[in-house]
């Protein structure tokens, strides 16, 4: 029996690789109808579980991804709303602790004992200030990668607001980010307009002129070269083995086959292996985690 | 930019390091925090603190028992040992015969590279120069045979350089550290290669 599941393992990742999930549901819910039973379980379940361990895990991997990555890939919404709210209750934790240790000062008795009672109790919010910054850390440079990103492909970004994008662009930005996108390009707008644009001919005032001899919106450079570590579907999410998935006759070990279009060439990404590909082949594997960028 | 321009392509290796210490390793830790089941005094033993992380799993440290192997994250065990609270147990890998046998495999397997983990430059220089005690065998001779190792796939390198090609490159076993350094001059020259083959097709075509 060979289920389809790929919209249920979209809804599992919709936090994580927010690909589109609502329009891949849509268009394959009549043929999961059999096996929606032990999914509908098997959702929750997972729903329930998510630890802070993991989280952390699937932030260090979609920065990873987004550092590496040419595109500005989707932004993991409900992880970072869990990650967020995360650091401020240890924030609070720590703040709550560190009272403790105020009263704690008071009557101690033997000088040498008590010194090292107080490292040893100590410990523990050392760890858990060197945690905190850690993860502050891993969010700091995720955010700041997809700002640098942002202002680079600023006019390619507003296409996604027309009509007929496949993404729409708050799917793809946070709140803050698409805030900062729109005032950012308006500042910017205004200072070309004031100092040069305002000064030349109407037809060529356009910042976003792609008829010209040079295209004006930067596109990212879908075919870039880019490391690659292909983990594989993830054990503990799957138990359907993945239709993609193809085994070597020569060898026996498992591999994604994909097609290079430039070249017409078919290459094989075997499971574990670490690869240099261009993005535009490997970027569906990307979204569905089974590749990952390093 | 946001994002310093040294960083918009690749890590930096103090990243590197920090994606390192985020892996498991066992330490022989030298106190106990793991509280007595039926021990009646509360009046001590109640005041510790918990543990509570949001980056590495917390349960091991909370039943810390002296001188049992327990798996902690890199970073808490380096910081555990700097109060001198720990001592690190060496991966299995870091052993002279072991380290032997990977530079015997090397020298004998020219096309490739051997199975060291993906992390092994980085946790051998940071347990060389913070651990340097706990290991099994003298630092320096230990130290000896990772340089072997690194300047054999050095050059191993070197010579896979000559491939680089526009489509791909197949390249097993390297370890985050040498992709790092790679990375800019590797997909500098191959992402070249791909445009100059591109131009010359789009001309085929033409004619």
């Amino acid at each position: 029996m060979n289920i389809d599941i790929d919209d249920i393992l979209a809804d599992l990742d919709r936090d994580t690789t927010a690909v589109d999930s609502s329009l891949i549901s849509q268009t394959h819910n009549d043929t999961t109808i059999l096996g929606s039973d032990g999914a509908e379980t098997d959702k929750l379940r997972h729903i329930t579980n998510v630890s802070p361990v993991e989280d952390f895990e699937t932030l260090i991997t979609h920065w990873r991804n987004e550092r590496m990555s040419p595109e500005l890939l989707p932004f993991p919404h409900l992880l970072m709303q869990r990650t967020l709210r995360r650091v401020q209750e240890q924030v609070e934790h720590i703040e709550v602790l560190s009272m403790g240790y105020l009263d704690d000062t008071g009557g101690s008795a033997d000088a040498s004992d008590s010194r090292n009672a107080t490292l040893l109790s100590k410990l523990p919010l050392l760890g858990m200030e060197a945690d905190l910054e850690r993860l502050r850390f891993v969010l700091r440079s995720f955010l700041r990668c997809r700002l640098a990103k942002i202002d680079k492909y600023n006019l390619y970004l507003r296409q996604f607001n027309e009509e007929g994008a496949a993404v729409s662009l708050d799917e793809l930005l946070s709140r803050q980010e698409l805030e900062y996108h729109e005032r950012h390009f308006a500042i910017l707008l205004k200072l070309l307009n004031n100092s040069i644009l305002r000064h030349l001919p109407p037809e060529l005032q356009a910042v976003d002129d792609n008829d010209g001899s040079v295209k004006m919106v930067e596109e990212p450079e879908w075919t870039r070269f880019v490391f690659v570590f292909v983990s594989g579907p993830d054990p503990k999410k799957e138990q359907v083995p993945d239709p993609r998935l193809l085994v070597s006759e020569t060898t026996g070990q498992q591999f994604y086959p994909v097609t290079i279009q430039e070249l017409q060439e078919e290459a094989e990404l075997a499971i574990g292996g670490i690869y240099v590909m261009r993005y535009n082949v490997v970027r569906e594997l990307i979204l569905e985690n089974k590749v990952q960028l390093i | 930019m946001s994002l310093p321009w040294k960083l918009q392509e690749t890590f930096s290796p103090e990243e590197i390091q920090f994606i390192v210490e985020n892996e498991p390793i066992k330490i022989f830790p030298r106190f106990t925090t793991k509280q007595p089941v039926r021990g009646n005094q509360q009046s001590n033993s109640s005041v510790q603190t918990r543990w509570k992380l949001l980056t590495a799993k917390d349960e091991p440290l909370n039943n810390l028992v002296a001188i049992q192997t327990t798996e902690v994250a890199l970073w808490i065990a380096l910081l555990l040992k700097q109060q001198g609270k720990c001592s690190i147990v060496a991966p299995g890998w870091l052993r002279l015969a072991q380290l032997q046998k990977y530079i015997d495999y090397e020298l004998k397997n020219t096309g490739r590279f051997s199975e060291l983990p993906w992390n092994w430059l980085v946790v051998a220089q940071l347990l060389f120069s913070k651990a340097a005690d706990d290991l099994h065998d003298p630092v320096h001779l230990l130290r000896g045979k990772v340089q072997d190792l690194r300047e054999i796939r050095l050059s191993k390198i070197g010579q896979g350089l000559k491939h680089l090609n526009e489509s791909h490159l197949q390249l097993d076993n390297l370890s985050l550290l040498e992709i790092n350094e790679l990375r800019p001059f590797v997909l500098g020259v191959m992402n070249k290669l791909k445009d100059i083959h591109n131009s010359i097709s789009e001309d085929q075509e033409e004619d």
